[in-house]
């Protein structure tokens, strides 16, 4: 081992702290656009890119945790509310659109994501697929369908340097990037985001269920559809868990 | 570049079917066996070509036309389907194929229903980048669960491995890549990977690339004389239950709403 493990934490917090489902924007400042859809709550930690907030969603205490930019910061999120009991991941956040027919403020459901993008490459080789769970994918989508707002369902991609997408010819490997962007389009994927994968393959080796909601912009655009949208999502899985529990004949997703 | 080849009577290639006569949906499957069985099931079933490895039966199961096609074995072979079934005019396809279970001690449901796999083939490479995910259609995996379920059968999830070379993760001592095919054995075995298959993979993302919904109903003993009409019904049981639009896999995409 090269470094003692658990030197240092950047989510401070015992485990009766943070809840067993989790919201995860990107950015600090969105945590308390996302915890004013709870029920009650109250700041956890804040350290760097991590704030960390609980409250409760119809008695269920959920988390919002923002992750900061990248793989490797979300991947820091997940290793450490993972240590602290979580079993439920979404990420709340925002990209870029890759094919015209979506408009500027639709959402998009993760199925999975593109691993354009290095840190999930450190879990496991590129042949296994970042996939969302089958669950949360429902649930979002009937989150979306419920409040009437227009959404799609599909791959993102995951990358690595957002500048590299939005101005490739300054880079030495731009035409490469030109053409790779070419190609994930014509592949049908629907818009370019910066952690989706990382935080789909980490879910998976630690066996937990992960998923996304990402509005697609090419401009400022509010984010309240956004948070409301993913608040209700994950108020229909919670639903949908609870409901399952007097259920037997699970659809073991392995 | 050349055309795209058919035959002087416009017939495709290796399907040896003429575009349109199929309907929009269609079973591929793996074993020739089952052609047999789907003829019982449909109603005015008609064997429409065979050619190769590749032949096709043709009918309506409760009014829903439906070609079920038997497509030989691997990544190529499904590659080469799936091209030839989207010039047809199919948009949703469902394969019935087999596996090998990985964890051999492990009791349970016999049927798989994965809904990601592992691209460890190489026909898929060819049409995108790993980086990709190998996805089914998520609102197909559901009816087919469902429609399983229906059945009185209990199946299993999650991400199945899809190799081109099955003999060699059984056995992978003494092999060139011995180190290789270990590591990634090692690294389903920690993920709890259920099974393996040769084309899995290749189905979900050649369909996906080309705009076609694609899910797996896979089984690990085809040759049962039950087992083939079981998995049939599975099958026709989930075209029916009307699948909402979907933005998953459409090329151009289309919005959910």
């Amino acid at each position: 081992m090269l470094n003692p493990p658990r030197m240092r934490r950047f989510i401070h917090g015992e485990p009766t702290q943070i809840g067993e489902y989790v919201l995860l924007p990107g950015d600090p400042g969105r945590v308390m656009m996302l915890a004013d859809h709870l029920e009650s709550g109250r700041m956890v930690s804040q350290d760097r890119a991590f704030t960390a907030f609980t409250g409760y969603l119809g008695g269920v205490p959920v988390s919002i945790v923002s992750t900061g930019m990248g793989g490797p910061s979300i991947a820091i999120a997940m290793e450490e509310l993972i240590a602290l009991g979580a079993h439920t991941f979404i990420r709340v956040g925002t990209s870029g659109i890759l094919q015209p027919q979506i408009l500027s403020g639709d959402l998009v459901i993760v199925a999975g994501a593109v691993r354009d993008e290095g840190t999930a490459r450190q879990y496991l080789p590129q042949a296994f697929p970042a996939a969302a769970d089958l669950e949360v994918i429902a649930s979002l989508r009937d989150g979306c369908e419920k409040l009437g707002l227009r959404h799609w369902t599909g791959i993102v991609h995951s990358k690595d340097s957002l500048y590299g997408e939005w101005e490739p010819d300054r880079m030495p490997i731009g035409q490469q990037l030109v053409n790779n962007y070419q190609a994930w389009q014509r592949a049908g994927v629907l818009c370019s985001e910066m952690e989706m994968a990382s935080l789909l393959v980490v879910a998976a080796v630690y066996h937990k269920r992960a998923g996304g909601l990402i509005v697609a912009l090419n401009d400022d655009y509010p984010l309240t559809e956004l948070c409301q949208a993913a608040v209700e999502g994950l108020r229909q899985l919670i639903a949908r868990d609870q409901r399952r529990e007097d259920q037997d004949g699970d659809y073991r997703q392995g | 570049m050349s055309p795209t080849p058919s035959r002087d009577d416009h017939r495709l290639w290796h399907l040896g079917c003429h575009p349109g006569e199929l309907g929009q949906v269609a079973i591929l499957t793996s074993e020739a066996l089952f052609l047999k069985a789907a003829a019982t099931l449909l109603e005015n079933s008609r064997s429409v070509a065979a050619n190769r490895e590749f032949s096709i039966v043709t009918g309506q199961y409760l009014q829903l036309a439906i070609g079920v096609v038997a497509i030989g074995l691997g990544a190529p072979c499904m590659a080469i389907a799936v091209e030839e079934l989207k010039m047809a005019g199919i948009s949703t396809l469902i394969y019935v194929g087999d596996y090998l279970p990985l964890d051999l001690s492990t009791v349970g449901s016999r049927i798989y229903i994965p809904h990601a796999a592992i691209r460890d083939e190489v026909t898929s490479q060819q049409y995108v980048p790993l980086a990709y995910p190998a996805l089914a259609d998520p609102d197909l995996v559901e009816a087919l669960i469902r429609s399983a379920r229906d059945e009185g059968e209990n199946p299993h999830g999650g991400w199945c491995l899809s190799t081109d070379s099955p003999y060699q993760h059984l056995q992978p001592a003494q092999r060139p890549l011995s180190i290789e095919i270990e590591r990634l054995n090692a690294f389903c075995a920690y993920l709890g990977i259920w099974g393996m298959d040769l084309s899995a993979s290749t189905l979900f993302t050649v369909a996906r690339v080309l705009g076609l919904r694609s899910a797996a109903l896979l089984h690990p003993d085809l040759h049962r004389p039950e087992v083939g009409p079981t998995l049939l019904r599975i099958a026709l049981a989930a075209f029916l239950r009307g699948l909402k639009p979907s933005g998953i896999n459409q090329n151009p995409p289309e919005r959910n709403s």
